[in-house]
């Protein structure tokens, strides 16, 4: 089996072309592209559609509100089909997050640091520790009387 | 703790370390801190493993030492005669 040499983040794994579109949309003014044909016009029912793929695009009919195809953008302004531009939490807004492709799990790459010595180790459960994840349970929220003891 | 307990509890603990190493490089090849410090431990392992096995008799079947003429390991204590502590 050929060992691979090129393996790449996320940002890498982004082809030249969807990496314009998502550069563009974010370049773009929020409000203007929200029914995904830049007519500008907010409609409840355009705002909250589906983001779609670029494969859908063409399936997609003129904007009923300016008669626009809706082929240059298939992605709406926030990524999530929220209107809620200020709260909305779309990794769009999170300038780490920006040019990563949605739905995806990202991992932050573990790196060769702070070390236990062996008998802590073993006692932690664990060599690094940037991996000790104390669990600590919350106080329960029922009334005093529910007798699980965590009052 | 006695001594036959202290270097069983180290030689737990430095299989550990061993062990979580390998899992690091599985994923990280050719860091090199790791691959020393990988190889410093495998060598320290070696050594409790020797001490060890030459006082108490073998810790896998493979600790049979060369020297004896009996098969050690029936006969060094199975693991529900140890005492508990």
């Amino acid at each position: 089996m050929e060992h691979r040499k090129d393996c790449a983040g996320p940002r890498e794994m982004l082809d030249d072309c969807m990496l314009q579109r998502l550069l563009n949309d974010m370049a773009e003014d929020k409000g203007a592209s929200r029914s995904g044909c830049g007519c500008g016009n907010d409609r409840s029912a355009s705002a909250r559609q589906p983001v779609r793929s670029p494969e859908h695009a063409e399936r997609n009919g003129p904007c009923s509100s300016c008669g626009h195809s809706n082929q240059v953008s298939s992605f709406d302004s926030n990524g999530c089909g929220c209107r809620e531009k200020d709260s909305c939490r779309s990794t769009r807004n999170v300038p780490q997050l920006q040019g990563f492709p949605l739905s995806m799990i990202y991992s932050p790459e573990q790196v060769w640091e702070n070390l236990f010595e062996p008998e802590e180790a073993l006692e932690k459960g664990t060599l690094f520790a940037g991996l000790v994840f104390p669990w600590y349970p919350s106080r329960c929220r029922e009334n005093r009387d529910c007798g699980c003891g965590r009052g | 703790m006695n001594e036959q307990k202290k270097l069983y509890r180290m030689i737990q603990q430095v299989s550990f370390v061993l062990y979580e190493t390998a899992l690091y490089l599985d994923t990280h090849p050719h860091c090199r801190p790791a691959l020393e410090y990988f190889r410093k431990y495998n060598a320290r392992l070696r050594e409790l493993t020797e001490k060890y096995e030459s006082r108490f008799g073998p810790l896998t079947m493979y600790g049979q030492s060369g020297g004896c003429d009996s098969w050690q390991w029936v006969e060094t204590p199975w693991p529900w005669e140890y005492d508990c502590q």
